[in-house]
């Protein structure tokens, strides 16, 4: 952005100016002189009052900017102390969960179900364990039953046996007549013996059958303990758990690092937006020195307007007489050709008289308006 | 499962394979039985291709950590992998017992 206006005079136009005044003086006697002396006050007082327009106009420009630019500024400054407030809040919210009305950091609840689960897992095996051995021990009594049962076998062929010899005998007994009548109810007896022991027995086969069958019910049942619900793949999915909730407790403490950073950010920008605010009040000072330049300006723009007065009746000179001053006119053709911008440019041309005063900018090229604006984004 | 005794002695060394549930109590008991009639002092239970645990193993292993008690020797389980360890970590078993 460049709209500094350069001093310097151009040699050129310098040379093929009109005559100085001292020149003119010469040339064309003191009244010509001080003519075309007061011809270049006049215009150079209107140059003078196009710059002041110029100046204050720019001045009114930069303070409104200024005023919109500081509005925006607080506006952002208010948005990011709000926004610094909802991410605080945002990090102190994501430590706790609220659960039956109470507030608790997601640590203690991992913390708490991790030992649930662990407790659960521990009596599971506690009671795996004492099933196992339970069946172990209905594993020996069953052991001892079947012993039994061989023992309840072996006095089955014992009384077979038993049987077999009573009626040996009660044959024997009839083969020696009455000498062996008394042996024969002996003989006799001892049948009766086996056959109570055989109905003992298998009374006793009976009832250890049912002993086995409760047993075999009560190891099935034992099984059915030992393994329900505590498989391999339920441990695992428990396992799982355990491992969902410490990736939940690592990514919570990840999450509020990150809003920990927002809000250290967010607080930066804010900081930063009031300084930035505090440094644009230097406009201020910027309005002060200009309204002290114009003041300047206006105390020069009088001084100069009293000299055709005072020199006036002297030359015999009139107002409308300056336009035909040859120091005025150079002094004019150069303002108007060092003018870059065109608005200024036409403005001299209507207070120098070269144009109507209704005359307007119409066009306005690149190369007028050679006025940057920084963007961002 | 399959066991593989691979040393007996003052170190009784055996490999459990494939799986350990409720059906391997029988044979899981002979083993223990046989450890305790050699004297052992140490028994070392391989489980490098134990693919496999239940619950009901893993009570096992616990009784066989009551009778090393009991009989005066020391288990210890190594080359437990995968979900066997996983399960091993997660009953709390590695700090009951030696885990190689």
């Amino acid at each position: 952005m460049n709209v500094a206006l350069p001093i310097e005079r151009d040699p050129v136009d310098e040379v093929a100016a009109k005559p100085t005044a001292l020149e003119a003086m010469g040339q064309y006697g003191l009244r010509e002189g001080l003519s075309q002396l007061l011809g270049l006050t006049e215009a150079q007082s209107r140059i003078l009052n196009v710059v002041m327009t110029e100046v204050g106009e720019v001045n009114a420009d930069i303070i409104q900017n200024f005023q919109q630019l500081t509005e925006g500024f607080q506006h952002l400054g208010i948005i990011s102390r709000q926004q610094t407030e909802v991410v605080t809040e945002l990090a102190r919210q994501s430590q706790n969960l609220i659960i039956d009305g109470q507030a608790m950091s997601i640590n203690e609840l991992a913390d708490s179900k991790g030992q649930v689960l662990i407790n659960f897992i521990e009596k599971i095996l506690f009671m795996s364990s004492r099933s196992v051995n339970m069946v172990y021990t209905l594993d020996d009594v069953m052991h001892h039953l079947e012993m039994v049962e061989q023992s309840v076998k072996n006095i089955d062929k014992i009384n077979g046996q038993t049987n077999i010899l009573a009626i040996n005998a009660k044959i024997e007994a009839a083969h020696a007549g009455d000498a062996g009548r008394s042996f024969a109810v002996v003989a006799e007896e001892v049948r009766e013996l086996a056959r109570n022991v055989s109905t003992l027995s298998d009374d006793l086969k009976n009832r250890i059958h049912n002993i086995s069958e409760g047993l075999r019910k009560g190891y099935d049942l034992l099984k059915e303990v030992a393994e329900v619900d505590t498989s391999g793949e339920n441990l695992a999915v428990h396992a799982s758990m355990t491992n969902m909730m410490s990736a939940l407790v690592e990514q919570n403490a990840s999450m509020s690092k990150v809003l920990e950073k927002s809000a250290e950010s967010s607080v930066e920008i804010s900081r930063n937006i009031g300084e930035a605010v505090m440094r644009m009040q230097f406009q201020d000072r910027a309005t002060q020195r200009l309204e002290a330049a114009v003041e300047t300006l206006v105390i020069l723009s009088h001084e100069l307007k009293t000299v055709p007065t005072d020199l006036g009746i002297m030359a015999q000179w009139r107002v409308d007489d300056w336009s035909a001053s040859p120091m005025a006119v150079g002094c004019g053709d150069r303002v108007i050709a060092k003018a870059r911008l065109g608005h200024v440019r036409a403005r001299f041309e209507v207070a120098l008289e070269r144009a109507p005063s209704d005359h307007q900018v119409t066009h306005v090229s690149q190369a007028d308006e050679e006025i940057e604006l920084y963007r961002f984004g | 499962m399959r066991v593989e005794i691979l040393s007996r002695g003052d170190v009784f060394k055996a490999k459990l394979l494939d799986k350990l549930t409720f059906a391997d109590h029988i044979a899981f008991r002979k083993l223990i039985d046989e450890v305790k009639s050699a004297g052992s002092r140490q028994l070392t239970l391989d489980m490098a291709d134990l693919a496999m645990i239940d619950s009901s193993g893993l009570g096992m292993i616990m009784i066989a950590l009551d009778e090393a008690k009991k009989s005066g020797f020391v288990l210890t389980v190594e080359n437990a992998a995968g979900p066997v360890m996983q399960l091993l970590k997660l009953s709390k078993m590695d700090v009951l017992l030696k885990v190689a």
